[in-house]
């Protein structure tokens, strides 16, 4: 194009963009809180109520709890499943049986939600992480879970993700989750993760000879909102310790950053070589 | 040559339809070893692939399981079966940005090839993922996860698809002599090769990021901050392994396409391309070594997963490159492609190993994956679908065979 | 010619390639090897593990397991004594060491020392055509004892030991114990014998403490730790009796080393060693403010198994290093810290928490009652004056069995899924009143029923409880309670009532049946409302974790 036509586009390009309203950039408060659950596993005694009552929320096959079953099913260290949003393990500690009841951690900042091309996974301002039916089935989320929480039904033609997802449903209408609903000694409990955060420490600092001075996802993985207190280390109930403090999708942001400088820089660079090697003779 | 493929004379659908059905036919023998081994293992691929989108992926169509999601068909078809199309990216960048005309023999073929891979291995793609009937999801804009490299790699997969029909078209205007259509298509060549690289250049990179988040489950060994930088070097001399493999079969199957001068200058065009690889791969050793020092793995190198390391790396990478170097002095074309091949083995040992040998690699050994023989079927049958589609296209297309006078003069306009 | 050259060579290249890979996935596909565990033999049957390992490291053959029995024995025969392998000064004391006369700590010399004395002996008795030990290497260091660990348990001096060592020795002290003085010039001279200070043998020979004292300092330059000067003490007084012909204590390992040990309730009428210390005694200090508090000495020691567990660091009054002000002897630990620290187990209220909390007949209560800091309650409190007596003896009495008190309870307010309990309440008030009664400790703490109530009534006062009229659960503990820090009425009935069966490690009351059935009219869903199966999209926030 000649002088006049860009001098004319550049024109009314400026003009136009002076026009309209640049969006107000301060900061949006957030309405919400993440919520969250404290276990305490001091407190649970393997009665694997919460495992019936989350398969009743969310109509997966129902679990038999009857005490010869628990016996049975509790000496496997098991892990969760298509069917199975939480498991309790068993644990022989030198202070005693320890109950773990295992299910998805709700990350701050889950690997798995950053991990979705399609926004399945994702998290929600009030801290649930929850699977939707937009998911194509990639599985990436279960390669950058680092607690590998989320199970895939292979075994079925319409397969799905299944996870626990804090009761998405039931939090709308007002309750708590199914499993904290029914837990008999009060090992779940749900919250503000602030204020979860503020009872384990409570716990914590007026019963040292209790527990051990650690809250397992305070800092692990960027904080999470399933928070952990134990009597014993928590490598000895099954927990990884190898998690690091650093949230997961800050893995990945190393070559996302990069993206744009390469979309841009390539092609002027090469057109560039392009130029420059250009014999002229040939043209 | 040229005489002997008459220029269709196309005017309407019904005449493209004509001469379409009539380029179906099959040339040359039917029964030959190749056919005769590939259909049978072909006709029963497709139907395990009804079975597989009838039934799921559980066991025993797949061996996939919770610890190991990603097997064969990802780890094989789709991140290996890029890195080999990385050929298309560098022989373009070879040729188009650094004006290497020497190259310009093998350039469409190595297109097509391209092209191909990555159609089919978009299809693999279509196959593996649980839920493929939502496949549109994240190019329609059901909620575009951003944050996500996966999002990234997908929609590069489908625009990159597109550059290179678009760099590859001029053959097709040619098979059917359009003419004006020709030209148009070659005027937009450049922009679809820069596009293309730009593209290429993420998406090689794009698949390691894909496996950054698993930082605590890959071995130590293999885990790095610049896996992505890693992937994006290795896919060039996997690429170009892989065109010089490829070449080498062409060569010898669809010879009579090519001319006194392309025979001639063939070894010319290995060796050059043996002696970038060369290259290529010894700066990736030397990057390998101060990424071993700088993750303080060292101490890892004697451990069973150590000697695995060093197997893929000294015996896959530096042997080959060492390979390279004596072939292209002693001028032996046989060293030359059987270190192509070696190298090409390398490069699928080292994407397998991300996969599913070095990610997860403490799980107890009863968890651990192998392919089914289902998985493996289905593997080649897409793999031999290719082939034959590959060799349908050269033998129709101007792709090994010189262009038509009329579309060399339009080339010269430029 | 040469393509045929290079084509066999690219295809044995090939061969090796696929060997290489084969093996590389084998190794990388294999079960990990799990490094074999220490084997830990626990009745070491007189044998004796030769490793060194404080001198040697890391050796490169087996440690060797040596029969010192049957070595004697062999001696024996041959007519001679200990003196083969051992040297004794002129008292006839030995330190056992070996190989004899080496007082080296080089390696390689003392490698040479134990094949030269060994192999040695065993060569002269095969030319002397005796039967002999083995000469060869892997006779000795046999690879089945690699990972072989002798454990011996230890020997517990208590009491009824002692008794009968002074018994046979006519009470003579000096001949065992001996205190060590730091303050005279020659040395031989150091170790002497002082009437009225005789004490264990801990204080000087064990170095548990992070800081050694003065003389701990100068045993350990000597090597004599416990094991090394119990063993030099012991065993050549036994000896030297022997040879004199007269009864003497045990020779062999396993006759010290039994495993078995005395328990308090054997060793309650062994006469303690006598060191005119107090029966019952008034604790007081100069110009105290306090009270004084009564001591029943005696009690203390008939109770416990070792001076020890009170006289931490010497056998002396603990106000002779804890004054008021502290001292630096007794690390600024001041008198009322070392009475009353509630985590301490020299201290009395330390001590005696312990008991109330791990001890498994009191810890059934006490494991909801908080830790309290006595130091800083006000002086006039209650608590106070109980141990704070003056100078009377306070008398105990134990409580008596309740008349007014409720049999059974029906537990049925929050009865859902399971039938209301039968709590039996009179039972197990009954229960813990025995229990209080048959512990001294407890009776003096425990002055009437109240206190007993006041474990399950907790955080009550114990003037509102009388014997028909005692604040519920409920009244406290809300039924729909499910808030973070208050505990709901279900979850106090199952921690209160299953933490107590679990401490006191109880056989019955472990099982959800065992106190409520399943009811007939059970509701088929223990929750409320259920989820959608699936989360649906809609058009809420969404966050977008890239950016935190």
């Amino acid at each position: 194009m000649n002088r006049r036509a860009f001098l004319k586009t550049l024109g009314t390009a400026v003009i136009s963009s002076s026009l309209i309203k640049v969006k107000d950039l301060k900061a949006e408060e957030h309405k919400t809180e993440f919520y969250g659950i404290l276990v305490d596993t001091t407190r649970c005694i393997g009665c694997r109520r919460c495992e019936k009552a989350c398969a009743e929320a969310n109509g997966l096959p129902i679990p038999d709890i009857s005490e010869d079953k628990n016996k049975e099913i509790l000496k496997n260290i098991r892990n969760t499943s298509p069917t199975q949003y939480t498991v309790v393990n068993k644990y022989e500690t030198e202070k005693g049986t320890v109950y773990v009841p295992k299910r998805c951690m709700h990350c701050n900042q889950p690997g798995c939600a950053a991990a979705c091309l399609v926004k399945a996974m994702r998290k929600r301002e009030t801290g649930h992480v929850t699977w939707d039916l937009n998911c194509i089935g990639c599985r990436l989320c279960m390669i950058s879970c680092p607690f590998d929480i989320p199970k895939f039904e292979y075994d079925k033609a319409i397969p799905r993700i299944q996870k626990c997802n804090l009761c998405y449903d039931r939090f709308k209408k007002g309750l708590v989750p199914a499993c904290v609903e029914v837990c008999p000694t009060q090992a779940l409990t749900f919250g503000t993760r602030r204020d979860i955060l503020m009872e384990a420490k409570r716990r914590i600092s007026n019963n040292p000879d209790k527990y051990i001075s650690h809250i397992y996802g305070e800092y692990e993985a960027g904080g999470t909102s399933h928070i952990y207190i134990s009597a014993v280390p928590f490598e000895k109930i099954g927990f990884k310790t190898n998690i690091g403090l650093e949230p997961y999708p800050k893995y990945s942001t190393g070559f996302l950053y990069a993206v744009p400088f390469i979309f841009v820089l390539w092609p002027l660079a090469m057109l560039g070589f392009r130029k420059a090697t250009r014999k002229d003779t040939e043209e | 040559m040229e005489d002997k493929i008459l220029e269709p004379q196309i005017k309407n659908f019904s005449d493209f339809w004509r001469f379409f059905k009539q380029e179906l036919k099959p040339k040359g023998k039917i029964f030959t070893t190749f056919n005769v081994i590939s259909l049978p293992i072909m006709l029963i691929g497709y139907v395990l692939i009804i079975l597989r989108l009838a039934f799921g992926l559980g066991y025993p169509i797949t061996n996939l399981s919770q610890e190991f999601p990603w097997g064969l068909w990802i780890g094989f078809d789709v991140v290996t079966g890029v890195a080999f199309a990385g050929g298309a990216y560098s022989l373009c960048f070879i040729v188009y940005i650094l004006r290497a005309k020497k190259y310009y023999p093998i350039l469409r073929a190595t297109v097509l090839n391209g092209f191909l891979a990555y159609v089919f291995y978009a299809g693999a793609i279509v196959l593996d993922i649980g839920r493929w009937w939502n496949i549109y999801n994240p190019m329609v804009g059901n909620y575009f996860g951003v944050n996500a490299v996966m999002f990234l790699v997908a929609w590069h997969f489908f625009l990159y698809m597109l550059a290179e029909l678009v760099e590859f078209s001029p053959a097709i205007a040619e098979w059917l002599g359009l003419r004006k259509l020709r030209k148009v298509l070659g005027a937009l060549t450049i922009g679809a090769v820069v596009f293309g690289i730009t593209l290429s250049t993420l998406h090689q990179s794009g698949l390691g990021a894909l496996m950054m988040m698993a930082k605590n489950k890959i071995h130590p060994l293999w885990y790095t901050e610049f896996i992505p930088v890693m992937y994006f070097i290795s896919s060039i001399f996997a690429g170009l392994s892989m065109v010089i493999f490829e070449g080498s079969i062409s060569h010898k199957v669809f010879a009579w396409q090519l001319d006194e001068e392309k025979h001639k200058s063939y070894p010319d065009i290995v060796f050059s391309l043996a002696k970038i690889c060369a290259g290529v791969m010894f700066g990736y050793l030397f990057l390998k070594a101060i990424l071993l020092v700088h993750e303080r793995a060292v101490s890892y190198l004697s451990s069973p997963m150590g000697y695995w390391y060093l197997i893929e790396i000294i015996g896959f990478v530096l042997i080959p490159a060492s390979m390279f170097v004596y072939g292209i002095k002693q001028k032996e074309l046989t060293f030359v492609k059987y270190a192509a091949f070696l190298t090409m083995i390398g490069i699928i040992i080292n994407r397998l190993n991300y996969t599913f040998i070095a990610y997860n690699w403490n799980v107890p050994f009863e968890l651990k994956y192998w392919p089914t023989i289902i998985e493996l079927n289905i593997t080649a049958s897409i793999i031999l679908t290719e082939v034959w589609a590959f060799r349908w296209m050269v033998n129709r297309m101007p792709v090994l065979r010189s262009a038509p006078a009329w579309a060399k003069a339009l080339d010269k306009g430029h | 010619m040469k393509n045929k050259k290079i084509l066999s060579g690219l295809v044995i290249l090939s061969l090796v390639y696929v060997v290489l890979i084969v093996y590389g996935l084998r190794m990388v596909y294999s079960k990990p090897v799990v490094e074999a565990e220490a084997i830990v033999k626990e009745k070491p049957e007189n044998l004796i593990l030769i490793k060194k390992t404080q001198l040697f490291g890391k050796i490169e053959r087996p440690g060797v397991v040596f029969d010192h029995e049957k070595h004697v024995l062999a001696v024996q025969k041959q007519g001679k004594k200990c003196d083969v392998c051992h040297s004794f000064n002129i008292y006839g004391e030995s330190d056992f060491s070996y190989p004899k006369n080496i007082k080296s700590k080089d390696r390689k010399t003392l490698m040479n020392g134990f094949h030269d004395s060994c192999i040695g002996c065993h060569k002269e008795n095969i030319k002397a055509d005796r039967k002999s030990g083995p000469i060869t290497c892997a006779e000795c260091h046999k690879t089945e004892n690699e990972k072989l660990v002798l454990k011996y348990p230890v020997v517990e001096f208590d009491f009824y030991l002692h008794d009968k060592h002074n018994k046979k020795l006519k009470n003579d002290c000096s001949l065992c114990h001996h205190s060590y003085d730091l303050e005279e010039k020659d040395e031989s001279l150091r170790l002497v014998y002082e009437k009225g200070k005789e004490e264990s043998c801990y204080y000087c020979h064990d170095f548990k403490n992070k800081e050694l004292t003065d003389i701990q300092k100068v045993s350990f330059k000597k090597g004599l730790d416990i094991k090394t000067a119990s063993h030099r003490q012991c065993i050549n007084c036994h000896l030297l009796e022997k040879e004199k012909g007269n009864e003497a204590g045990p020779l062999k390992c396993v006759e010290c080393h039994t495993g078995k040990y005395k328990t308090i309730a054997d060793l309650k009428d062994i006469p303690r060693p006598n060191r005119d210390q107090p029966q019952k005694t008034f604790i007081s200090i100069e110009n105290a403010t306090m009270k004084e508090v009564f001591f029943d000495h005696t009690y203390h020691e008939k109770n416990h198994k070792s001076c020890r567990e009170c006289h931490h660091y010497a056998l002396r009054s603990c106000s002779d290093c804890h004054t008021i002000e502290g001292t630096k002897e007794g690390k600024f630990i001041n008198l009322s810290q070392a009475m009353h620290s509630a985590f301490s187990k020299e201290s009395c209220v330390g001590c005696h928490s312990s008991i109330a909390n791990k001890n498994k007949d009191c810890a059934g209560c006490h494991f909801l009652i908080k830790p309290v800091n006595i130091e800083t309650m006000s002086p006039k409190s209650n608590s106070c004056s109980k141990c704070h007596t003056g100078k009377t003896e306070p008398q105990i009495r134990e409580i008596s069995k309740p008349s007014k008190v409720k049999d059974k309870i029906k537990i049925d307010i929050v009865a859902k899924e399971f039938e209301p309990a039968d709590l039996p309440h009179l039972k197990i008030i009954n229960k813990l009143i025995d229990v209080s009664n048959n512990s001294k400790l407890a009776t003096y703490f425990h002055r009437d029923m109240n206190t007993i109530c006041v474990g399950c009534h907790h955080n009550t006062q114990k003037t509102e409880i009388t014997e028909n009229k005692v604040p519920l659960c409920r009244s406290c503990h809300y039924k729909e309670s499910r808030s973070l820090n208050k505990t709901g009425l279900v979850s106090a009935y199952h921690r209160g009532c299953l933490g107590c069966h679990e401490v006191m490690k109880l056989e019955k009351g472990r099982k959800c049946s065992e106190c409520h059935k399943e009811s007939a009219k059970r509701p088929k869903e223990i929750i409320t409302e259920k989820n959608d199966n699936v989360v649906r999209q809609n058009k809420e926030k969404i966050l977008n974790v890239w950016h935190p």
